[in-house]
């Protein structure tokens, strides 16, 4: 009894978590833009890869069960080494946390309070995800289980009332890979297996700690699917709507293409549902990635991460807005500079270079136990 | 991460009915003594209850013995005392001697429920209960007669939970018949009162019932734990142990449900949940207690089930609707006009045109207004209460609009909030809408809809936070559980419900085995 009413994450809230957070922003921010009018084939392949990333990551925690990313690296490389290790993951979590709310605090500037400062909505916002993360990470599970239908049928009913609206234009999709395979490779690497596939690095620190791990394997893949197929439902309708020159050039294709939802004389502008997607996509992947770097700090400073909670909060806010200067810079920094100076490394080459030192080390201890 | 468990020891039986008798004074400075000389038991009580008028100690022959009767003449039918305990202790002809004090009860009370008290709490105690005491000259014990209590409130219909199908009887002040209320509707030997007496001064007896064979036994633990813990002066009403036995104070939203009505405690019961029964309320607790609770009215499983599902819907929607409407004018007349279509624009707009002042000022003085007519409207004596509904509607509707302080519109919206606010089947959950409207109000005044979906979320990871008895607050859809929502947002067909809910942890989770389903009968010569 007692085991079963501690609470862990349960295998439905792990997927609705990725889901979530692999949608997050990817939905709304214009990803994909190199493939032209093939972006959604480019999200379908990148999700491919996603899946690969994602077994990856589960293949990692399983060679040390229990343990969460930060542990393996305190396992391989010994307390210092790890221990800076860790640092580094820190930042990189706080810095990319600091980004993701500032792609939202953009929106609510430059679409809805066009007066209002970055500062306001980065502050309201952080104090939610605070509170969230206070109560502990199985609130913020249970909570997106109670928003998970709003957040996938707003998505499906976009697109839906986009068609009936009449403003879908299919021809847009033509030619299929009409310049070959090339654009393609290109938005998918490095950026589209970046953000947002491999960004669940974050999730190495929340797996371990799921009610049931040996199952979680399956979730994640059929999460990262299901995400992927969101994604690329999102990618087609918001090609057919816009076009690709408009998509190129709409900082926020998802909220452009709800616009042209007109039903019934009634039911116009929209916003207000895509602000709720992106709104709760946010919170989640801000809070993810926030949750990486509390625990971090936590094993760090061996005290419990609630006490880190509202001073990470506070650099976080400060951070997103303090990132950049403008919106243009903001997201040139995030298409060219990020992914190859931060993603790459923090999401693929660290883990890798870790991976023979754990698979020695956890060979070797396996002998020593027989 | 906070262990929830480790409230959750087991504790068998340790802490049940800490109170007896014996325990009750001790601290109050009276004597545990019960005298040989019924004199000085008299001048004990004496003392005890000196000033009062109501005390009596008048002596008694019986079987050729001195003796004392006592007790309160207020607590006491009258008719009872004399027709058959004071007459069948004079009238007896003969004067038999007696062993003690279970044979004179014997011989001369046969057809009373009795009590034999060995000290002298016991005998207080039994006085202070309306009981008849006897004391006899020579014996170590005394004799404790229960004539039942004078009237009561008889059984009416419950006045704030009124259905139109389904039965009528409602909780009233008196333990006893509660619980009777209760029997009666579940013949079940497992059915078990447990009585534990609460309060420094009031001694209220507090019941705390549950089926033995269904309710989990560490939940019980808990609850009676929690129980045992209350520690009050007077307990006047159950609405007191509520909030000492709540998981959390600080929430708008009740983690405790209350009715005054049986067949719903029934059923509460049936699902593996506790009820507490404060003597002198006629409202009973049921624990653990969850959000959806307070969208499932009784008649629900009265009403066919299509019907029940859709009232449920309403219900639901009428929640968020008392909610959020207030706010949502002030947010989209104040910073989101172009989400409203033109023409409604323009009219709203129109109506506006006068009122001198911002939305939200507008909409907070009838909030306001209304909150004052409301509770005006429940305290006050029902004579005025015509006159107070006239003015409210006269005064605060129409003509404020005429006098150009507030817009048509608004009055609309205010008026549907405030009987949307009326939907829920508990009262007291409407305490949790009427006070975040505010809250709501306020954000959306200087936040627009932005203000109103970061209220949203902030309320539902609240709601997720909550816990009662270590429950989650939303069971079953967060955490979710796909098998328990046969009860939740549609109501099942009765013979389709066959489990009890598995977040409460049932000993048995199952109601019955056999697979029925209402069907024609099979035609004659269809013999397959």
């Amino acid at each position: 009894m007692k085991n079963i009413l501690v609470e862990k994450l349960s295998l439905w809230q792990l997927f609705i978590l990725i889901f979530i957070f692999e949608i997050g922003s990817a939905a709304v921010v214009s990803t994909g833009n190199d493939a032209k009018q093939d972006a959604w084939i480019a999200l379908g392949v990148a999700m491919i890869f996603g899946l690969g990333i994602g077994l990856f990551f589960h293949f990692l925690l399983s060679r040390a069960p229990g343990k969460n990313l930060f542990e393996i690296f305190q396992l391989c490389l010994g307390k210092w080494m790890g221990g800076a290790l860790i640092i580094m993951y820190i930042l990189y979590f706080i810095y990319i946390a600091s980004r993701v709310l500032r792609d939202f605090c953009e929106l609510i500037t430059s679409f809805i309070f066009e007066q209002t400062p970055v500062e306001f909505v980065a502050i309201t916002m952080v104090v939610v995800i605070i509170y969230m993360l206070y109560l502990g990470i199985e609130v913020m599970g249970r909570t997106s289980e109670i928003f998970i239908p709003y957040f996938f049928s707003f998505i499906i009913i976009i697109g839906i009332a986009v068609f009936i609206s009449g403003e879908m234009e299919f021809t847009n999709l033509l030619p299929i890979l009409g310049e070959g395979i090339k654009p393609v490779v290109k938005a998918v690497f490095p950026q589209l297996l970046t953000f947002p596939f491999g960004e669940l690095i974050a999730f190495t620190l929340i797996i371990p700690y799921t009610s049931e791990f040996k199952k979680s394997k399956k979730i994640i893949l059929l999460a990262v699917f299901a995400s992927g197929l969101i994604l690329i439902y999102n990618a087609i309708l918001q090609i057919a709507t816009l076009g690709v020159q408009m998509r190129a050039r709409s900082n926020f294709p998802l909220l452009s293409s709800a616009r042209e939802i007109s039903l019934l004389e009634f039911i116009e502008r929209v916003d207000l549902i895509v602000v709720f997607i992106v709104m709760y996509g946010i919170i989640i992947k801000v809070g993810v990635f926030f949750y990486g770097a509390l625990k971090g700090l936590e094993l760090l400073s061996k005290r419990p991460y609630r006490m880190h909670v509202v001073p990470l909060g506070a650099i976080i806010t400060f951070l997103s807005v303090k990132i950049s200067d403008n919106f243009a810079e903001h997201i040139e920094e995030g298409l060219i500079v990020v992914p190859m100076f931060l993603h790459i490394p923090f999401q693929f080459i660290l883990p890798l270079l870790i991976l023979p030192i754990l698979l020695w080390k956890t060979k070797k201890s396996k002998e020593g136990r027989e | 991460m906070k262990l929830f468990g480790s409230t959750f020891l087991r504790k068998k039986n340790k802490n049940r009915g800490k109170s007896t008798e014996e325990e009750l004074f001790q601290q109050q400075d009276i004597t545990k003594y019960y005298s040989r000389q019924v004199d000085e038991n008299k001048k004990h009580l004496g003392e005890l209850f000196k000033g009062t008028f109501d005390f009596k100690c008048e002596s008694i022959k019986i079987g050729g013995l001195k003796g004392y009767i006592t007790y309160i003449s207020t607590m006491i039918n009258k008719n009872e005392l004399s027709n058959r305990v004071l007459q069948a202790a004079t009238n007896r002809q003969t004067d038999q001697s007696f062993r003690d004090m279970v044979e004179m009860r014997e011989l001369y009370f046969p057809s009373i429920d009795y009590k034999v008290s060995k000290n002298f709490h016991q005998v207080v105690w039994s006085v202070l209960n309306g009981e008849v005491v006897i004391m006899v000259d020579g014996y170590m014990e005394a004799l404790t007669l229960d004539i039942g209590l004078p009237q009561q409130r008889a059984i009416s219909e419950p006045s704030t939970q009124t259905i139109i199908r389904g039965p009528k009887e409602g909780f009233v002040e008196a333990l006893p018949v509660n619980i009777q209320l209760v029997r009666k509707r579940l013949k079940n030997p497992r059915l078990r009162f447990e009585v534990f007496q609460i309060g420094s001064d009031s001694k209220t007896n507090v019941a705390l019932g549950y089926i033995n064979d269904i309710v989990n036994e560490d939940l019980l633990c808990e609850v009676r734990e929690r129980i045992n813990k209350v520690d009050v002066g007077a307990l006047l009403d159950s609405g007191n142990v509520e909030e000492f036995i709540a998981d959390k104070s600080f929430t708008p939203f009740p983690l405790v449900y209350n009715t005054e009505r049986p067949d719903s405690v029934c059923g509460h019961l049936l699902e593996g949940k506790m009820a507490i029964i404060v003597d002198g309320s006629p409202f009973v607790l049921t624990v653990p207690t969850l959000f959806v609770d307070f969208f499932q009215a009784s008649e629900d499983y009265y009403q066919p089930f299509i019907m029940a599902s859709f009232v449920r819907m309403v219900r639901y929607s009428s929640f968020m609707i008392a909610l959020l409407l207030p706010s949502l004018y002030v947010a989209i007349s104040t910073f989101h006009h172009e989400l409203m279509p033109t023409q409604l624009l323009i009219s709203i707009q129109a109506q506006r045109e006068g009122v001198p002042f911002p939305a939200v000022i507008e909409i907070m003085i009838m909030e306001l207004s209304f909150e004052v007519l409301r509770e005006a409207g429940v305290r006050m004596p029902r004579v005025v209460g015509q006159t107070v509904s006239i003015v409210g509607a006269l005064v605060i509707g129409q003509a404020a609009v005429e006098a150009g302080l507030v817009s048509n519109v608004l009055v609309i919206v205010v008026a549907f909030t405030a009987i949307a606010s009326f939907v829920s089947p508990i009262y007291n959950f409407s305490i949790a809408t009427r006070l975040l409207r505010f809250v709501v109000i306020f954000s959306a005044s200087f936040m627009g809809l932005y203000g109103v979906l970061l209220f949203l979320i902030m309320m539902v990871i609240h709601l997720v936070s909550l816990r009662s008895f270590g429950i989650p607050y939303l069971a079953p859809v967060a955490p979710f559980r796909p098998k328990d929502q046969d009860d939740v947002f549609i109501r099942m067909p009765i013979w389709k419900n066959k489990k009890r809910p598995s977040y409460l942890y049932p000993k048995t989770p199952v109601r019955i085995k056999d697979q029925y389903k209402p069907g024609p009968p099979k035609p004659m010569g269809d013999q397959r």
